[in-house]
Order: C-alpha cells, then structure tokens, then sequence
C-alpha cells in the first residue's frame, strides 16, 4: 500500500514512516497539507493519506476538506493522526470526509489495529 | 479557572510516557536538581480558555524521547532531533489537556527554548499549575499558564 | 527483577492450581516477573522471592493471595478482538436469532469478560445494528478477578484503550469525555450484568443463555477442567444457543452436543435448537 504522511513533526513523521516500514508499504511525506495536495498532483492519489490536524499553510481539516472536493480523490482514505481529542473535532473531521481518526500518543498496535481495520494491512 | 484536575494531568503525562517510551512517570517533589541542562517547550491555548502548557525536562530525558521517536541511538541524536521531538512532546500533553478545557480552544504550533538560564514572559498570565514528575530517574516538570479572563 | 528460583516458581504454579484451576505450565518466568513484579513492590517486598515469603506465611484466600491470583489471569483485550466474530454476530447469528424468536429478551454471556471491551463490544454491534433487540437485550460479564470487573460496571476508558481497535465513528457514538479518559454511554452501560465468577467452580443461578463468548481463557485450564467448563457451559446454552471460542483454540473431543458452524473467518458451536 501507498501512504502519504502528512505533519509538520519532523519526529512524528519519522515515527509514522517507521511503523509503516515495519509494516511493508510504501510511503511519501509533506511537512503540511498544501505540500501534501502538491505531491498528489505530481505523483497521483495514495492508498490512503495520514494527516495531522494542527499545521503551518495549510490544516490537516482543510487538507480533508480540499481531497474530499476533488471526485479522483474519492478512493483515497484518510485518517487523521493529531492530538486534537475533543469529541466535536472527531466528529468534524468524520463529517468533513476522514475515514479513521488516531489520537496522539499511540502505540504501534493501536496504528497497526486501523490500518486493519480500514482494510489497509496488506503489504505493497 | 483552570478546572483541570492534578490527577488529570499526571494521567495525561503517564499516557504519553508510556506510549511513546514505555516507560513509568512518577510523581516527584520540589523543583529539579540544578545543575542539569533543562531543555523546555512551550503550546499556547486560545479560545474559551486561554493560556500557556510548559513542558521543562532534564536533558537525558529529551534525548530519550528524540532517540524513541526517531528511532536512532544516543550518539546519533543531535540538537535539531531534541528540539522536533520536544515540541512534539509539548504538544501531545497540551493537545490532550485541552480536551479538558471548555470548549471551543486552539492549539498553537510548539516552540522550544533550550538552555536553563531564560525566563518565559506571558503577559497577563500567571502559574496556576506546577507538576514534577521522575521518569527513570529524570525530571520533568509541567506548567500551565492561565491568561486572566479580559 | 532477579530470576525466579525453582522452588518459587513451582510454589506459584501450584497455588494457581489448586486455587482457580489455573495451569500455569513451565517455562514462563516471563509472565510470572512481569505481572508479580508489580504485586510485590506494592506490598513494599524486595522481589518475587519475597513475595512467595510472605504468601506462605498468610492464610490462603486473604487480600494478598487475591491479588497473586489476579494478576496472574488477567487477559489482554481490545475493543473489536479480531473482528470476525463480531461481524458472523451482526451478519449471521443474531438475524437468524431475530428470525426465531419475536421479541423475546436476547441473553449473551461473555464467560471472562476482563476489563469489559468485550461485551461494550458486542453492545455497540446491537445498539448499531439492532435497535430493538438491544432494548431488551442482557449482557452477563463475569471474571474471577473483582477489580478487571468494576470496569465493566463503570465503563471507563484510557485514551490509549479506546485508540485500539475501536472505530472513530463507534467512539463518537457511544463514549463521552471523562476528564483524561472516556466513558461509556448508559444506552450501552445499562445492558451490562456483571458479576464476580470463577469458571472453574460449577455455578448456579445463570440463566439459559443464547449466545456465550468464552474466548482465550481456556488455554489458562487444565485438561480436565477444560472439558468440565465446556460440558457446564453446553448445558447453560439455551436451545439453538451459540458458542464463540478465541480464533486460536479448540474444544476438539469435547464438543458432545454440540455442532460446528462456520461464518466466514468465525467457528461456533450450536446447541442443537
């Protein structure tokens, strides 16, 4: 599988790219969801986008709200991965086009048990 | 008013602890030996709260944050590495304790201060909670700024 | 945490034995060092050694004993445990309970039901799916261990058991905030019947029940007393009641009256109806 990593950690994303390696797939990263958007236009739709919420340029919600309005865009899952944990905010990002949503901190298992469940495990 | 509980806090802390490091805090008292090199991070919260959360932590103990989120060794950890996953770690607590806050709160994007000799201004705003904690053998220390009501 | 000596090893195996029909086996130090370790420096005693010491010297059954046993059999567990069983639920079982049966109260018995993701599981899943049933649906949720069984009855989550396994959508649901952790709604807390149990000892007072989730506790047993809680739990299945075991298990030559089914990844065994 084919995932684009989207934060504006740096350590984050090192983390994030670590289990997926682990896992067997692929990746691309963006340091926000304008890059994020950028790399998609240039290299075509992922498997599935992982996305921060709070970024510099351009938001993880605007990020969702940008790919939902583009119909190539319609198979590409996205799960939020972010420190925000209000329940209003789950159900914004829900709302708004998010497949899953993560909240930070995580563990490996818990990464590993939605990617499962988004139908996301199987290797490259 | 801050109506954040201390329990609340230190089970925010444990959360990222033994998430991220798998490994137990445990609550400490008084301030952190001196003499240690403290490095600390900085969110800020706006909205129907507003304020600041510090996170002021012993050395070794960012060293070992920066080496687990980037899955490097000791050695290999450089500034930039400690300064990313600082800001990271601030940002896991004050993201989690704004949950707690009234909503709607923003979160600001980190900033990281190293060194031990500086003092954080936030105009308007005082210390309305200081929690230290030991982590394998470390300290670490927690602030929250609250911005009287205007 | 020093290594564990023969002797204390057996004396703990033994003592899981004879109190709750626990078959610790050889060779799992590991367990013992980890799950101990904690017991010990709680009651202020230097190691595990120190432990066995004073359990020795304690009368059987005091609060120490208690919680050796405890932390000895408490099962890991997530929201959505492997899935599959939950979806043959949905897709199978309770559509063809539903087809039977007209407005009857449903009974589901989760046998050990640990720290209770099990059975807010399965609450979600007719709450979703089955309004109706869940209105007059009951979850019996017994374990051996009191205190894995209180969260059951409170329905208090970390931030870190409710990020494993269980769909955003279902968290939004059904759970609220609870300062650092999340609660479960009393649309799902209210079907909840739990009670203290050990499954070892023949019980009485358990209604008929028609579908019972007995998964990953009886590999903790004995032979013996395997076969022995299954003959039980077959006699307290209702006509037509279904049996869920963990993915890894099997009752193979202890199954009498009972007849597999297989749903998708899931294997039940139906009491004949």
């Amino acid at each position: 599988m084919r995932f684009l990593v989207i934060d504006d950690s740096r350590a984050i994303r090192s983390l994030i790219i670590r289990m997926l390696k682990e896992l067997g797939h692929q990746h691309a990263e963006a340091g926000n969801g304008r890059e994020a958007l950028d790399i998609i236009a240039n290299n075509g739709p992922f498997d599935a986008a992982l996305v921060d919420w709070n970024m510099p340029v351009m938001t993880g919600i605007q990020f969702v709200e940008a790919a939902r309005a583009k119909p190539e865009l319609a198979g590409m899952q996205i799960m939020m991965i972010t420190t925000e944990t209000e329940v209003e905010r789950i159900q914004q990002a829900l709302a708004l086009g998010a497949t899953e949503y993560l909240m930070k901190p995580f563990t490996r298992e818990a990464f590993a048990d939605k990617l499962a469940m988004m139908g996301l495990d199987k290797a490259a | 008013m801050l109506e954040i509980s201390q329990e609340d806090i230190a089970a925010i802390v444990s959360l990222v602890f033994t998430t991220t490091l798998d490994v137990e805090v445990e609550a400490a008292e008084g301030p952190p030996p001196s003499g240690g090199e403290v490095a600390s991070s900085l969110v800020g919260i706006t909205g129907n709260w507003d304020g600041a959360v510090i996170v002021a932590c012993e050395r070794a103990l960012a060293v070992r944050f920066a080496r687990a989120m980037f899955g490097i060794s000791d050695e290999e950890v450089g500034e930039s590495d400690i300064n990313d996953a600082l800001g990271e770690l601030v940002n896991m607590i004050g993201g989690n304790l704004k949950s707690m806050l009234p909503p709607p709160c923003h979160l600001s994007l980190p900033t990281v201060v190293a060194g031990r000799e500086y003092r954080v201004r936030l105009p308007g705003a005082k210390v309305v909670r200081e929690l230290d904690f030991a982590a394998n053998g470390a300290r670490l220390r927690i602030a929250i700024a609250e911005r009287a009501a205007a | 945490m020093a290594d564990i000596k023969p002797d204390d090893y057996e004396w703990i195996r033994q003592f899981l034995y004879t109190q709750c029909a626990n078959d610790l086996g050889q060779g799992k130090e590991y367990l013992i060092s980890s799950r101990l370790g904690a017991v010990a420096r709680e009651a202020g005693l230097a190691d595990i050694s120190a432990l066995v010491t004073s359990l020795k010297a304690r009368p059987l059954g005091g609060p120490l004993h208690q919680k050796v046993m405890e932390a000895m059999t408490t099962n890991e567990t997530s929201f959505f445990r492997d899935g599959h069983p939950f979806a043959a639920l949905e897709k199978q079982i309770i559509p063809r309970f539903l087809s039977s049966n007209s407005g009857r109260p449903l009974r589901i018995w989760c046998a050990a039901s640990s720290t209770g993701q099990e059975p807010y599981t399965i609450a979600m899943v007719l709450r979703t799916n089955f309004p109706d049933v869940a209105n007059r649906a009951r979850i019996l949720c017994t374990d051996v261990n009191a205190t894995v069984l209180k969260r059951t009855t409170e329905g208090v989550y970390s931030q870190l058991e409710v990020n494993r396994g269980l769909p955003a959508q279902m968290l939004v649901r059904y759970f609220e905030r609870a300062g650092a952790n999340w609660r479960a709604k009393a649309e799902l807390r209210s079907m909840m019947d739990p009670r203290v149990m050990n499954l070892a000892v023949p019980w009485i007072g358990i209604q008929p029940q028609d579908i019972v989730f007995l998964r990953n506790v009886l590999i903790y047993f004995d032979a013996k007393t395997k076969r022995e809680i299954v003959t039980r739990i077959r006699n307290t299945l209702a006509p037509g009641g279904v049996l869920f075991i963990g993915g890894s298990e099997s009752i193979l030559g202890m199954d009498e009256g009972l007849s597999r089914e297989q749903f998708g990844m899931s294997t039940v065994y139906r009491r004949a109806a």
